[in-house]
């Protein structure tokens, strides 16, 4: 085989320069422009927080009415699929975008008197609570928003995970209601399924265990 | 700066190995960049995803477990994406420096690269969760580039044994 004087060196540095560039106009110029108008306010049941989404003002969990409310907590939250308090604590899903647009979930414990937030469970999306008063989760599953099964970079983040057979694989945890330890596990291959309710919510726990 | 010019010197294995891990690391960076421009990408299967997974596939398995953690760790690609490069690049310049320096040192780089290889390739055979994940197209493109590579470089320590 004859050497040649290909500069494979020379190749990667240009790479890196025009690759640099390049995010600048995908990422950060197309973020600044992204201006929708957008006004959401979402009670939270049982409690007076409500989670807003907002252009005029930061996205979190807010406190009081719509038009009086304030902000306890920034971050961009969702309790569509469940919230709870144990201890002082409001624990709902948090949703966190990666550079690239990847919609990530952690289960976050707001602290309802000085907003302190702290993350519960990463990679851990809350689905309810099951018949017997258990907190039901998803772990290790991409959300379905990241189209999992065609997503390539859904493939090196779940490389790195236990239950990585099935693109749509995860843990359903059953949480201690107090402790929020975790009480109960279960490995599904399609946890955000249409039947998740049927198999574990609408089940008490000693029934989800048998 | 001058591009595929011949200059008629032999290539060693250990050099091959060192221009297509370089080569190999800039496989999944067109699909990055191209998710970054337009999301909906992920939505489906196409070239550039082909090229995505195979590059990590016939990447070194601690590497790609490496960035995977990482990946998972920050929560940005964009770690990722320079750090491919970077080390392709340092990678590069050290190999360079290495295989022409003294013959002893040479030819311990060639047996350290051999090993590595080698136990790369066993890993693929034995966990096969890792082998699978990125596709079988990709698979098989990951196994072959080891497979040349560990011959390539085995080669490179025979001819260097025989010399006198």
């Amino acid at each position: 085989m004859n050497r040649t004087k290909f500069s494979m060196n020379a190749l990667l540095v240009v790479v890196i320069i025009f690759s640099a560039l390049a995010f600048v106009f995908t990422i950060v110029l197309v973020d600044l422009a992204d201006r929708r108008a957008v006004n959401e306010y979402i009670p939270i049941e049982g409690t007076e927080y409500a989670i807003r989404y907002s252009s005029l003002e930061p996205n979190g969990l807010y406190k009081g009415p719509e038009n009086t409310c304030t902000l306890v907590a920034e971050g961009n939250f969702g309790s569509d699929w469940g919230a709870f308090t144990v201890g002082g604590k409001l624990y709902l899903n948090e949703y966190t975008s990666t550079d690239l647009g990847v919609l990530l979930c952690s289960i976050v414990g707001v602290e309802m008197n000085t907003g302190e937030k702290t993350v519960l469970y990463r990679d851990t999306v809350l689905r309810g609570r099951c018949a017997s008063g258990e907190p039901v989760c998803v772990r290790g599953a991409m959300l379905p928003a990241d189209f999992p099964e065609t997503n390539s970079l859904g493939r090196l983040y779940r490389l790195t995970q236990k239950n990585i057979a099935s693109p749509n694989g995860g843990e359903v945890l059953f949480l201690d209601p107090q402790t929020l330890s975790v009480v109960y596990t279960v490995p599904d291959d399609n946890v955000f399924s249409d039947g998740f309710a049927e198999r574990y919510l609408q089940k008490p726990l000693a029934e989800v265990e048998r | 700066m001058r591009f595929g010019v011949k200059t008629g010197k032999k290539l060693s294995g250990a050099g091959v190995y060192t221009y297509v891990f370089q080569a190999v690391s800039l496989l999944p960076l067109p699909y990055m960049l191209a998710v970054s421009g337009y999301m909906g990408l992920v939505a489906k299967r196409g070239p550039l995803s082909f090229l995505f997974d195979a590059g990590f596939a016939a990447l070194p398995r601690w590497l790609t477990l490496g960035l995977s953690a990482l990946y998972r760790l920050t929560g940005h690609e964009l770690v990722v994406y320079f750090i491919l490069p970077v080390l392709a690049l340092a990678f590069g310049i050290v190999m360079k420096k290495l295989l022409r320096g003294e013959r002893k040192t040479a030819v311990i780089v060639r047996v350290i690269l051999c090993a590595a290889v080698g136990v790369d390739l066993l890993l693929r055979l034995c966990l096969p969760q890792f082998r699978t994940l990125f596709g079988w197209p990709a698979a098989i493109v990951g196994f072959a580039v080891r497979l040349v590579m560990v011959g390539l470089v085995i080669a490179d320590l025979i001819a260097e044994k025989r010399k006198p």
